[in-house]
């Protein structure tokens, strides 16, 4: 077997195998499966990232990961509801008045009560670590590039916002550059006020330099469909994305009406999906270089599918081995059916096309931007 | 346990009358309402049949609950919710909250008063001593058995506990008559009389003057089998409601425990590898 050529994987194949990892990881509170989700995430990042700077940001979700199971437990400490039977740590309770008397301040804390707080926030840290995979693997940029042609004007707004915070912070670098450079090395606010306005001065040359180069290139050009055509896409639209809102609901909220839930939610998308539709037919757009769908990009979305199913299947038929024993305390179970499932989505680190290599370290900083 | 309270609710059924009023008498600790004004009176209405019983131990709702009766817990709830009292409802899997139309209510109250709706869970609500806790399976109704008063005559004061017999285990269904130590606990009703102490008069505790079964002080006391069997009181039948009820789902404890810890370091050792050999 020949090695693939290195390429960079479709955005939406990532996003879809790190939403399938976290619709497993939401039904479960089995410590093992959580961490066999988080290693698998960790692997696959860290064999498939890309060289991008947002590619390195996994690390980061990894400590945010770990604040929130921090925050879960002095959350229990401080108003949770300690249950359990193993005492763990004697601590005095305060009284509340009626009212409050959900909430319970203080008190005993209990080993299982611990232990279920600290595995909620791990299952929430987990399912975060999953979208922060996805943002290491899929490069945002691209994956905007592969929106239906009706939204093209949204994405290309989205991406100029995206690029705004780091051209701003090397916007302030130059210009304190330059004043320092002229023995003006001041600190503190006055140096604020005399950096502000030449940032501020240099941003909007910058945006109206932006909006010309895309006025030529043809962006904004909406008048090639009818006044009528115009407005009955909108409408549907709206009323699409309407009827998306109240299908939600309708199946999130078991007490409304069944015709209110799921049918709904289908024709909303329905109408969402014939607007973009219609909107799309007057934009002509082309996209230099789109990325292919090729086998690799199935198996990597049919993993994530994959794992989402067996822990399905295993919350249909053994609930409980998806569930850490708290009450009364025990060992997790080990469900096979949702750790083949986790272990296929760690296929992707192996055989997905790696991806393009960094330009050499020699390149200099300029080189690169222009290259991305 | 669940199991073995549905059968001996179907039982019962089937005994009838003059089977249930024997039965009271051996179970004493938990037949009907506390006597005095020691012990939590539990009043549990699954919609179809109520049955009343006297809890000894303290703490909070939960742990009272649990000392009369088989209580599941929501998967995502452990320990805080109440899911499933006796196996009702048995169509419930027990994952997440119950629905706001099936689901068990819960109400105290003073002996003889009237039932208050919770304002709090019943993880964090402790009752007094000589209270009445309720438990409705609904849709928020009241439980149809009024709070019991507090029997005019508390003569049989619970003196002497009976002793629990040395095979406190009923795993299985008392279908078959399984011989206590002491005093052979038959199905049939004569033999059940003849458990030690179980004299027509009060064997113990609160039970004792629903011997004649008109008199009981509760008004429905049809859980009262519970401890035909082999007459467990109160504290063993905290331990077999404890008890899990999927063993064997769980596997052996420490053997999963270490392949799936195997399992999770061997991944997390390919991400570390895979990481290195970026760096280098």
């Amino acid at each position: 077997m020949t090695r693939p050529l290195p390429r960079a994987v479709h955005p939406a194949a990532w996003w879809g195998w790190a939403v399938g990892l976290a619709v497993a990881v939401s039904t479960t509170t089995n410590p093992l499966l959580l961490l066999l989700a988080l290693a698998v995430t960790s692997l696959v990042v860290a064999a498939r990232r890309g060289s991008s700077p947002w590619a390195r940001a996994f690390r980061l979700y990894l400590w945010l990961g770990m604040a929130i199971v921090a925050v879960r437990l002095v959350l229990h400490v401080l108003v949770g509801l300690k249950v359990g039977s193993t005492l763990l740590l004697p601590l005095p309770e305060a009284r509340l008045p009626s009212w409050a008397a959900g909430i319970q301040l203080g008190g005993d804390v209990y080993l299982e009560g611990l232990l279920g707080a600290a595995l909620l926030g791990l299952r929430l840290a987990v399912i975060i670590a999953c979208i922060g995979a996805a943002n290491a693997l899929a490069n945002p940029k691209r994956l905007l590039r592969s929106l239906p042609s009706a939204l093209h004007e949204v994405g290309a707004a989205v991406v100029v916002s995206v690029s705004v915070a780091p051209q701003l912070a090397e916007s302030v670098q130059r210009v304190r550059r330059a004043r320092q450079l002229r023995g003006d090395g001041g600190r503190g606010l006055r140096a604020v006020r005399r950096i502000a306005l030449p940032v501020l001065e240099d941003t909007l040359e910058r945006s109206l330099l932006l909006a010309a180069a895309m006025d030529s290139r043809g962006y904004g050009r909406s008048g090639a469909a009818p006044e009528r055509e115009r407005r009955l896409t909108g409408a549907v639209v709206l009323v699409g994305l309407l009827a998306c809102a109240i299908g939600l609901y309708g199946v999130l909220d078991a007490t409304t009406p069944a015709l209110l839930g799921t049918p709904t939610l289908v024709v909303g998308l329905a109408l969402s999906a014939l607007g973009l539709w219609l909107g799309g037919r007057h934009v002509r757009t082309t996209t230099y270089r789109p990325d292919p769908w090729r086998g690799a990009e199935w198996l990597t979305l049919g993993s994530g599918v994959l794992a989402a199913a067996a822990t399905t299947v295993v919350a249909r038929t053994a609930p409980d081995a998806l569930a850490m024993p708290l009450d009364p305390l025990g060992v997790p179970a080990l469900p096979l059916v949702a750790v083949a499932g986790l272990l296929v989505a760690a296929l992707p680190a192996v055989l997905t096309p790696e991806p393009p290599r960094p330009a050499p370290r020699v390149v200099v900083r300029g080189a690169v931007g222009v290259a991305a | 346990m669940r199991r073995l309270l549905a059968r001996l609710c179907g039982a019962v059924a089937a005994l009838g009358l003059a089977g249930a009023g024997l039965a009271v008498v051996a179970a004493p600790a938990q037949a009907a309402a506390c006597s005095g004004s020691t012990g939590v009176t539990v009043v549990i209405d699954t919609g179809s049949s109520s049955s009343t019983s006297c809890a000894s131990s303290g703490g909070t709702a939960m742990a009272v609950l649990k000392s009369v009766a088989t209580v599941v817990s929501p998967q995502q709830f452990p320990g805080s919710v109440v899911c499933r009292i006796n196996g009702t409802p048995a169509s419930d899997p027990c994952v997440r909250m119950p629905p706001a139309s099936a689901y068990w209510g819960f109400f105290h109250a003073p002996r003889g008063g009237s039932w208050t709706y919770s304002s709090t869970g019943v993880a964090s609500y402790t009752p007094a001593a000589g209270t009445v806790i309720g438990f409705r399976f609904g849709s928020g109704q009241q439980p149809r058995t009024a709070p019991p008063a507090t029997a005019s005559s508390p003569a049989p004061k619970p003196t002497t506990k009976p002793k629990p017999t040395p095979t406190p285990a009923p795993k299985k269904p008392t279908a078959k008559p399984r011989p206590t130590g002491a005093g052979a606990t038959a199905g049939s009703s004569g033999a059940t009389a003849a458990r030690p102490g179980a004299t027509g008069a009060a064997p113990s505790g609160s039970a004792s003057p629903s011997a004649p079964a008109g008199a009981s002080p509760s008004p429905s006391s049809t859980l009262a089998p519970t401890g035909s069997p082999s007459a467990t009181p109160g504290d063993g039948t905290t331990t077999l409601a404890s008890e899990p009820t999927s063993t064997e789902a769980r596997g052996s404890g420490a053997g999963t425990l270490l392949a799936g810890g195997a399992l999770v370091l061997l991944v997390a050792g390919g991400a570390g590898v895979a990481a290195w050999r970026r760096r280098g």
